[in-house]
């Protein structure tokens, strides 16, 4: 229910940036120059990660995007042909599955079941996979600068609302060493983990991107965001570095 | 078409971009020794690493005040004294293993053991790791010094449970006693459940036992985790102790977590003597009363197992039923003898019923002089 008053209340403030100030009549006529509204898909590609890249990740086997993507609705408002400012409204999908050799990883898991849960925490060495899939509802405010007809750039910051988390993956063929690197030692051919309960319920940070205007109506666009809020709290110790949003969305824009 | 070829050229980019944003390798944190050995004129077995605590069985006569020991530690580690340097065994000796990284320090006691302990009466509980609360009985030699010989499931239940309470734990000391000041105490509750997607633990039963309770494979394989046994030098003829036994009185579970109903709850009390070998230095969960290098078995017998009346201990005095005519040879073969208990029968399978308690003490192994 809540969620459902969230999408209104958006949907209504993306209205009322686009289109609440009502032009004049007399304004109406340069609509097409001042106002524009585009929507685009894109299709993401990039990772959840920690930045830099800890000296405890060894080696990247492989990265699959997935099928990930964007689709959104942006309203630009033009103040002179080359300055303008861009918001708008859409749906993230940043998806991300990595497969990776750690070294000495340190993790605290929680484990087990009802009054009999536990902490399990200690330093991991082996193969990793992460599967990471995180629906947002994504509020864009950009500027734009458009040098030449054909090109617009924008830069500015979004907010973004989790509504489908999920972050799960395996260690396998490795070894915990139980509470750090000198105690026991434990062999794990194959264990899992599902964090989805933890990652946080929102995002922001800075996106830039590129528009090119290949006919009157349609755009090839390449968009690049970088999350500043970690994927989880600050208490949660299951992942001991802080985990980004670093994605780059590539598509089509169609002006409406 | 070019679309595509953008975004193939775009993903290599991106991984490309994240494989060269690997740093060089961490200096290894890890301070261990790997292996320990003496020379064959002097150990009669291999040497048991558990924890920071190594214990190797010597011959009798020996002499221990010049022995250089054979080590391997973790690579780029160091330890002190250095690897050749002879040392003298007759006591305890410490050694200190620093990891390659520096941040890291292992000390490890080594105690050459000549003789082997008979009489248990679980008078002396300490702390086997600093990190965890649970404690485990200690025996002491005739110098007075330190000897693990005794393990337990708590070493596993410290993995995922970390109570600042030592009693907590299923095995715990107990000061309820047929002599001295304390017993051994051993309950089974609930387990964890599901661990991470690997082992489903639906029980946890107190178990204690001679020898030594190996983590390294007790996710894969639970049952050949504890290590059973301690060195035999004389001829087991009875096992004789105090214990009492009460049977939990909810569902017994089964290692799936569901109930078996009418199922009731026995202890494990008994003692195995068998002949250790190359291949088999000692027998774990899955081959303590069934391995054919079993020379001789001394096993509560199956009504007293079920529970005893009343509060008090009941005393018990079994003679070991020995399964071979093979002549019991101390100079041509080596020997263990393991003593195990628990509050369920079948605990290392993770089954048995909630709130079942055993409480042993006095325990005495009559042997042969």
């Amino acid at each position: 229910m809540r969620k459902r008053q969230l999408y209104t209340v958006l949907l209504f403030l993306a209205i009322f940036l686009s289109g609440g100030f009502s032009p004049s009549a007399k304004a109406q006529q340069e609509t097409n120059k001042e106002w524009e509204f585009k929507v685009y898909a894109a299709y993401n590609l990039g990772g959840t990660m920690p930045v830099p890249l800890p000296a405890e990740i060894r080696k990247i086997r492989s990265w699959n995007p997935g099928f990930g993507g964007t689709m959104a609705f942006h309203v630009s408002r033009w103040f002179t042909p080359e300055w303008g400012i861009t918001t708008g409204l859409g749906i993230d999908l940043k998806k991300m599955k990595i497969k990776a050799d750690v070294l000495y990883w340190p993790t605290s898991l929680v484990v087990g079941e009802g009054d009999q849960t536990g902490v399990f925490t200690g330093t991991f060495s082996g193969k990793n996979t992460t599967n990471t899939r995180n629906g947002y509802l994504v509020l864009p405010v950009m500027a734009a600068w458009r040098p030449v007809e054909e090109w617009t750039f924008r830069l500015g910051g979004y907010i973004a609302l989790q509504q489908d988390p999920l972050f799960e993956g395996s260690a396998s063929d490795g070894y915990i060493r139980n509470g750090g690197p000198t105690g026991d030692r434990i062999n794990v051919e194959q264990a899992s983990f599902d964090f989805s309960d933890e990652v946080r319920k929102y995002d922001a940070g800075l996106i830039l991107s590129a528009d090119w205007k290949f006919n009157r109506k349609m755009a090839l666009t390449g968009q690049f965001s970088w999350g500043f809020v970690p994927l989880f709290p600050a208490h949660f110790e299951g992942v001991a570095y802080k985990m980004y949003n670093i994605y780059f969305a590539l598509g089509i824009a169609y002006f409406l | 078409m070019r679309h595509w070829s953008g975004m193939i050229g775009l993903a290599l980019a991106v991984w490309g971009g994240m494989s060269s944003c690997i740093q060089s390798e961490p200096a290894n944190p890890e301070a261990d020794i790997l292996a320990f050995a003496l020379p064959g004129e002097i150990a009669l077995t291999e040497a048991v690493i558990n924890r920071n605590d190594i214990s190797i069985t010597v011959r009798k006569d020996a002499d221990l005040t010049a022995v250089v020991p054979i080590i391997s530690i973790t690579e780029g580690a160091t330890i002190s004294p250095a690897i050749g340097t002879p040392c003298d065994l007759s006591k305890a000796v410490t050694y200190t293993v620093t990891s390659e990284s520096g941040a890291y320090q292992k000390e490890y006691t080594v105690m050459a053991i000549a003789y082997s302990f008979y009489q248990f009466d679980f008078e002396h509980w300490e702390k086997l790791d600093n990190k965890y609360h649970y404690q485990t009985p200690i025996e002491y030699n005739m110098e007075n010094e330190r000897v693990f010989y005794w393990d337990s499931g708590n070493k596993g239940i410290a993995l995922y449970q970390q109570h600042t309470d030592p009693s907590l734990y299923p095995v715990h000391k107990t000061n309820v006693s047929v002599a001295g000041q304390y017993a051994a105490e051993m309950i089974t509750s609930k387990g964890p459940g599901n661990i991470l997607g690997i082992v489903n633990i639906p029980i946890a039963a107190g178990s204690l036992f001679t020898g030594n309770f190996n983590l390294a494979n007790v996710m894969k394989d639970p049952l050949s985790a504890t290590e059973f046994g301690q060195s035999c030098d004389e001829r087991p003829l009875r096992f004789t102790g105090y214990y009492k036994y009460k049977a939990g009185t909810g569902d017994y579970i089964d290692p799936n977590g569901k109930v078996l109903p009418g199922v009731k709850d026995s202890c494990a009390v008994y003692s195995v003597f068998f002949k250790t070998d190359e291949k088999t230095p000692f027998l774990d969960g899955s081959t303590i009363l069934s391995h054919p290098n079993i020379v001789a078995v001394a096993i509560l017998p199956s009504e007293m197992r079920a529970g005893t009346p009343g509060d008090d201990f009941v005393p018990f005095d079994i003679p070991f039923t020995y399964y071979t005519n093979e002549p019991v040879d101390f100079e041509r073969n080596h020997y263990k003898l393991a003593v195990i208990l628990s509050s369920s029968f079948y605990g290392d399978r993770y089954e048995g019923a909630p709130g079942s308690v055993l409480v042993v003490d006095e325990l005495e192994v009559i042997t042969e002089k």
